[in-house]
């Protein structure tokens, strides 16, 4: 089973991802940059999905930067999601690593269908 | 100079042989007595036959000035005119000698064809110039020939200056501005009969308003040569017309004796001269140097008795010599005297001249720059003014009293005790009168007047008389008022634009800078001031900040010439605090301005419009966070099934985020309302604060199973001016944070403070509190002290409630401890009670 770690300031975010991804994955939730990076480093996640502008020592970004700097972490899926909509923005995030950008409000639908794309990717490339 | 017949290396010999003679003989004969009154009588006839000559000439030249003098007086001098003056003269009474007056003209060759035609239309079909000459650039001609008839008829048209002896004084005359008499010539009058040797005697008139500086001006400006033609034994024989002469003359012609330069002689033809008694003597005529040599002929020595003859006829031969030595000495003498004496009197008419030159220039000069001249005379009280001054103070003659009181009279009475005084200082101290005054004319005109006078002291040092000018500065002034008030008004728009203005005159370099752009961008005067552009940019660069920096001007005028005015440089003054300068460039096509550099200070414009843009990121940050819950969980309602808890849940989720967003849009519009109008809207009224703080807690809702609060009792005296449902607003935003941050319960206290002249409203909880950071950032538009989403809010309230007690003039004063709790208290002013 594929882990997946939402990272959102808001409940209500982290509780409509969880719902739209199902029962399919091993799903973990964190509130801050600070406990995503712990969370990610204890799990080793699959995929990340991580909002930029969270409160605490670490913003989405950092925690981005962080997982790319690691090498027990570097491969892991990083999918932004923000309410941050300015083009600078969106390439900010795609230059440090991102693999993709979501923008609220978003579709939990297609969300979920890009989150499965990536890691039927991966299997695939395993697989053989 | 030149007396070769006496000059000679043996002369000192036989000099003192001869006196060696002559001692010996007068010691032997003892005739000293005879010897001196011989030699006495002769030197007298000597020096008469000089005098004589001198005379006549000096006559002669008279004759010849007043000719000059006709033309002077006449611009133009006819025929007919020089025909009288001729006549008038009666030369052949009163000038023996002079053949005839001519006028010589200068023709220039352009004009020579129409000369001749114009003279043949007077009726001398056969007048020519003549002899013919290959092409000059000017003809001379004798134009007028007076007495016209005769043997004169052969000087008319005939152009002097073919012949070199007569051009040699025709040159003297028209280079020296001199009468000047010419070498020996054959008169061109002359017949077979009687011939006689001849000479021209010119003086040139000149044209009075060219110049005469040089030699070719003063040919160029040549108007005529009146001449008189001599024939120099009838001019002689007016002196030695008496057969009873004792003496003989003869005239040598530039000083040197010989047979071919005998200009005159009263000797019969080839009789020798007697060497016996003989004297020479040199004269200087016109220029010319004649050497006359005098003898005494029979007629002299028979006068003197036999013994003497003896005598006279040995000390004769002595005197003969002896003079020749003495003449030696004396030639040189006499011919340095008459050149100094000929160099004094060209001097003075040279200085004439120039004072005449002088005079009629400042005449020019007084008439055209309207410069009146008056003289008043401190002794007389006599004051005397030229014909301008009585134009500047619009004054006939004959109304000027030509008095002190007449010219004081005319000043204008504010300026008449001034000017007045200052005439008199400057009489008293002996110092120059350097003023301006205002006149009043006789219709009432005031003008400006500029006066100017020296005073003049006798040799006692006492004032004598004052002279002066006076020209009208009426125009000059009111040109001057206006130059002054444009450039005070220039200097004012200049002074006030908050603009800054750089100008560069023709040459490229910084003419002007305004107070604007010394205050905008920190650099003074000094530090810009003839800087070329280059330099300039360079400066200008060194004071903005890196990444801001003032580009060249050549960019900045490319720039301007392709897109015209509407591109704008955007720089950054280094220094305390922002400043954002717009530069732009205007090029000019004036004189003395090449081009204009301006900076507009934007720091403001920039900084509203980037907290805009912050704005909104912002706000849009704020209102998609709540629009995802609800697009997210209405996709997925759509799309999944729940069960009926479920559902209902996250539709309450939907519900809350949509109020959340209608609380924002609402809130904003509050904020942007409050801010816009400024507290224009408010209506104001007299409140009893109490009284109001009961009703906000009687409508206040606090969450479920919250205490109720309670509300201070009123007195009636706790009133002030507010708008009762702004404040409303306010402290029910503070009451529902109170709430929402305390929410593990705990007390909320609504409390009203005193603190004249102010009091507060103040709302205390026992909440999560809050850091001083989070203090100081709580009125913050969307900030939230709890950013976790936990606690509802649109982080707009404080927001609000800030901008509402600072439009009542009160302030927001926060105390807070995180996790104890935190105390907001809303301070406006007090307003009296009613009566009070």
């Amino acid at each position: 089973m594929k882990k997946i770690l939402l990272v959102d300031d808001h409940a209500d975010i982290r509780r409509l991802i969880r719902i739209a991804l199902g029962k399919t994955f091993e799903v973990h939730e964190a509130e801050d940059g600070t406990l995503a990076l712990e969370i990610a480093r204890r799990e080793r996640p699959d995929l990340v999905v991580l909002d930029v502008m969270m409160p605490g020592a670490l913003d989405g970004l950092q925690v981005l930067d962080a997982i790319r700097v690691d090498p027990a972490l570097t491969h892991i899926h990083v999918i932004m999601v923000t309410a941050r909509g300015q083009a600078r923005d969106y390439d900010m995030g795609m230059t440090r690593g991102a693999d993709a950008y979501f923008v609220k409000p978003f579709s939990p639908l297609q969300l979920v269908a890009a989150i499965k794309e990536m890691l039927a990717k991966d299997d695939a490339r395993v697989s053989p | 100079m030149n007396t070769r017949w006496w000059r000679g290396s043996r002369a000192p010999g036989a000099v003192f042989l001869l006196s060696l003679i002559a001692t010996f003989e007068a010691w032997h004969l003892s005739n000293h007595y005879v010897e001196e009154r011989v030699g006495e009588r002769f030197n007298f006839r000597v020096s008469q036959v000089v005098d004589a000559v001198n005379g006549r000439m000096r006559d002669y030249e008279q004759v010849l000035r007043g000719g000059v003098g006709l033309f002077l007086a006449s611009p133009t001098v006819t025929q007919r005119q020089w025909h009288e003056y001729v006549e008038n003269a009666n030369m052949p009474e009163h000038y023996p000698g002079i053949q005839n007056m001519a006028i010589d003209f200068p023709i220039p060759a352009a004009e020579k064809e129409a000369h001749i035609a114009s003279m043949r239309a007077l009726g001398y079909a056969e007048y020519s110039i003549r002899p013919e000459q290959p092409e000059r650039p000017v003809y001379h001609t004798l134009a007028y020939v007076e007495p016209f008839g005769g043997r004169n008829l052969r000087a008319f048209g005939f152009d002097m200056y073919t012949n070199p002896t007569r051009r040699v004084a025709m040159e003297r005359a028209i280079e020296q501005g001199v009468p000047a008499i010419s070498g020996m010539v054959l008169l061109a009058q002359e017949t077979h009969q009687d011939v006689q040797q001849g000479f021209i005697f010119c003086l040139p008139v000149y044209h009075q308003c060219r110049p005469a500086g040089t030699l070719a001006e003063r040919h160029a400006a040549l108007r005529a040569l009146v001449c008189g033609a001599f024939r120099a034994n009838d001019l002689m024989r007016g002196i030695f017309g008496s057969s009873t002469n004792d003496v003989e003359l003869e005239i040598f012609d530039d000083g040197v004796v010989s047979p071919d330069t005998r200009l005159y002689t009263s000797l019969a033809k080839d009789s020798l001269v007697p060497l016996s008694l003989s004297n020479g003597r040199l004269v200087e005529v016109g220029g010319r140097k004649w050497l006359l040599r005098i003898s005494a002929n029979q007629r002299f020595l028979d006068s003197v008795s036999t013994l003497q003859s003896h005598v006279i006829a040995l000390a004769g031969g002595f005197f003969n010599l002896a003079l020749l030595i003495t003449f030696t000495s004396l030639v040189g003498r006499e011919s340095k005297a008459r050149k100094l004496a000929s160099e004094m009197t060209a001097q003075i008419r040279e200085n004439e001249k120039r004072l005449a030159e002088v005079n009629r220039r400042f005449e020019l000069a007084a008439d055209s720059a309207s410069i009146g001249v008056w003289d008043y005379s401190i002794v007389s009280g006599a004051l005397i003014w030229d014909k301008r001054m009585y134009q500047l103070f619009q004054v006939k003659p004959d109304e000027f009293e030509r008095t002190y009181n007449a010219w004081s009279s005319r000043l204008h009475p504010e300026d008449r005790a001034r000017a007045e005084a200052e005439l008199q200082a400057a009489i008293a101290g002996g110092k120059d009168f350097d003023t301006h005054f205002r006149i009043v004319w006789k219709n009432g005109e005031v003008r400006n007047i500029k006066a100017y006078a020296r005073l003049e002291l006798d040799s006692a040092g006492q004032p004598v008389r004052m002279t002066g000018i006076n020209y009208d500065i009426t125009e000059q002034r009111a040109m001057e008022a206006r130059e002054h008030e444009r450039t005070e008004q220039i200097n004012a728009i200049f002074a006030l634009s908050p603009d800054g203005f750089v100008v560069f005159d023709r040459s490229g370099c910084v003419r002007f800078v305004s107070p604007a752009f010394m205050h905008l961008t920190g650099l003074d005067e000094a530090e810009v001031m003839g800087l070329n552009e280059t330099l300039f940019a360079a400066r200008l660069a060194r004071a903005c900040l890196p990444g801001a920096v003032f580009p060249n001007l050549m960019a900045l005028r490319a720039r301007e010439q392709m897109i015209g005015g509407s591109h704008r440089e955007l720089i950054e003054i280094a220094g305390p605090g922002k400043r954002v300068l717009e530069a732009g460039l205007r090029l000019s096509r004036t004189e003395t301005v090449s081009q204009i550099l301006y900076f507009r200070d934007i720091t403001h414009e920039t900084e509203v419009e980037q907290i805009k843009n912050e704005f909104l990121s912002t706000a849009a940050h704020e209102l998609r966070t709540p629009m995802a819950s609800i697009y997210g969980y209405t996709e997925i309602l759509l799309t999944q099934d729940f069960d009926e808890e479920t559902r209902r849940e996250l539709l309450e989720i939907i519900f809350h985020n949509s109020e959340l967003i209608i609380a924002i849009i609402n809130e904003l519009l509050d904020l942007s309302r409050i801010e816009a109008r400024r507290g224009k809207d408010f209506q104001l009224e007299r409140l009893d604060l109490a009284l109001l703080l009961r009703e906000i807690v009687a409508h206040f809702k606090a969450p479920a199973g919250r205490p109720i609060l309670s509300a201070p009792t009123s007195d009636g005296t706790r009133q002030v001016r507010a708008d009762r449902q702004k404040l409303t607003q306010a402290v029910s935003n503070v009451l529902s944070n109170a709430y929402k941050y305390s929410p593990s319960g705990g007390e909320v206290t609504l409390d009203l403070v005193e603190s004249p002249p102010r009091i507060g409203i103040r709302v205390t909880d026992q909440g999560i509190g809050m850091t001083p950071q989070q203090i100081e950032r709580v009125c913050e538009r969307f900030y939230r002290a709890d950013a976790s989403g936990q606690i509802l809010g649109t982080g707009l309230g404080m927001s609000i409630v800030k901008e509402i007690i600072e439009l009542h003039g009160g302030t927001v004063a926060i105390d807070s401890e995180p996790g104890l709790g935190t105390r907001v208290t809303l301070w406006i002013p007090m307003s009296d009670p009613p009566g009070a």
